[in-house]
């Protein structure tokens, strides 16, 4: 496996659908998925310049975070359970799946402790599957107004992850979506900093996602392989 | 004269010249740029899932304004495994003896991105029975060259012919890409428009 041929051939991809829709590239991410991949392969990466990871579970990140070396960025973007809030905000820079007013809550407690600004994107559970966490879209604009006061929190953005569809194209609609309820908070609610990133697309359909306003991409199989 | 002749501009996602002259036969003019995912390494994940995604990274990493982009990815899957280029000889003779007398299953992921940047993602199987190979077949196959270069370690459309029993499916899916599916969709993008 080429690493360094999956994140070229990850980026062209990036690249090319941005520029279909007059996007400047630069303006994405792309966030390696790195769950159960090992310490060698992530570093591998990271010495190939891709330099944002994302995991998904705290046990296995406590592990792993401490081996890589470089100036990396690690979002974390599993589901988070409030009793592990104190172990990510030490671990990770980048919480994208804060999905109750009360895991936000949590994680302004501890990032207080550690005296440590913490960035959070909402999570969003547009299509309401009971499976999956996250807030209901009209339920964003009052946990975004809570969130704005805790002072060691920073809101930055929304993050969805649509139903699973083998057709990107039925993906579409739910990044679209995301983009208009973040507009549509950006235009509500003028007291707060406006939300700058949608942290949506992966392996199966981000160039989609790039072309509806993605500011973040996360993906593991396009890039590692499905499992080793 | 062709039978078709292009609306708008085609590119194909591939360095496969046996794509490409499965579009120039039918009088298509097509352009060709070879993405940095063609030689990507497969992930463990589902035979039709990666042939869908390759397809669609490999067209979409050469997109491009005004054109109609094919990416395409073709796989030999046996007992569910994929079975790709083979790395050497032995490799060649490993894949044939698998393939000899036995049913396995070509797959053709194939993504066609149009003009307003809009997916088309689907993918097109057919069924090839083997007959018996003897060893020394075998053998001679793999120092001819031709598996080498050749996912499943054959090719139907040359010597490889002398094996294949039983095509089910598309005929072209086989070589690498189903031209009966594509066209279909080019005439309703309105892509390309019979040579009349």
């Amino acid at each position: 496996m080429d690493i360094l041929k999956n994140i070229q051939g990850v980026r062209d991809c990036i690249e090319r659908a941005a520029l279909s829709v007059s996007r400047d590239p630069s303006e994405i991410t792309l966030v390696g998925v790195t769950k159960k991949k090992d310490a060698g392969l992530v570093q591998e990466a990271a010495d190939n310049n891709l330099l944002d990871f994302g995991e998904n579970y705290v046990q296995e990140a406590r592990e792993k975070i401490p081996l890589i070396k470089g100036a990396v960025t690690w979002h974390f973007i599993g589901r988070l359970q409030t009793n592990k809030a104190k172990y990510v905000v030490n671990l990770f820079d980048i919480i994208h799946s804060v999905d109750s007013i009360k895991l936000a809550d949590e994680l302004n407690k501890h990032a207080q402790r550690s005296n440590r600004h913490i960035k959070i994107l909402l999570e969003v559970n547009l299509a309401e599957e009971e499976t999956k966490g996250g807030f209901c879209a009209e339920d964003v604009f009052s946990a975004i107004e809570y969130i704005a006061d805790l002072p060691y929190v920073n809101i930055t953005g929304l993050m969805t992850i649509p139903p699973f569809f083998n057709d990107p194209e039925e993906a579409r609609p739910y990044f679209k979506k995301l983009k208009k309820l973040r507009d549509s908070i950006n235009k509500s609610l003028k007291n707060t900093q406006p939300l700058k990133h949608l942290s949506m697309g992966m392996s199966g359909d981000y160039e989609v996602a790039v072309q509806e306003g993605a500011t973040i991409v996360r993906v593991g199989t396009a890039i590692f392989g499905q499992r080793f | 004269m062709g039978l078709y002749r292009n609306i708008i501009p085609l590119a194909l996602a591939s360095t496969s010249p046996r794509r490409r002259m499965l579009l120039k036969n039918i009088g298509l003019e097509i352009s060709v740029t070879s993405p940095v995912c063609d030689e990507k390494a497969g992930a463990d994940e589902p035979p039709i899932d990666q042939a869908m995604r390759f397809a669609r990274e490999k067209a979409f990493s050469v997109s491009k304004k005004g054109n109609i982009t094919i990416g395409a990815d073709t796989i030999v899957v046996i007992d569910n495994k994929i079975l790709g280029k083979p790395v050497d000889k032995d490799d060649a003779v490993r894949m044939l003896s698998l393939l000899s007398g036995n049913m396995h299953r070509v797959v053709t992921g194939y993504c066609i991105i149009n003009r307003d940047f809009k997916l088309i993602l689907n993918h097109a199987v057919s069924e090839v029975i083997f007959r018996h190979l003897t060893k020394d077949e075998i053998l001679a196959y793999v120092e001819t060259g031709e598996p080498m270069d050749k996912a499943g370690a054959y090719g139907i459309q040359f010597l490889g012919s002398a094996f294949v029993s039983m095509v089910s499916g598309s005929y072209t899916n086989v070589v690498g890409l189903p031209l009966c599916r594509i066209v279909d969709e080019l005439l309703q993008m309105k892509a390309i428009e019979p040579n009349v």
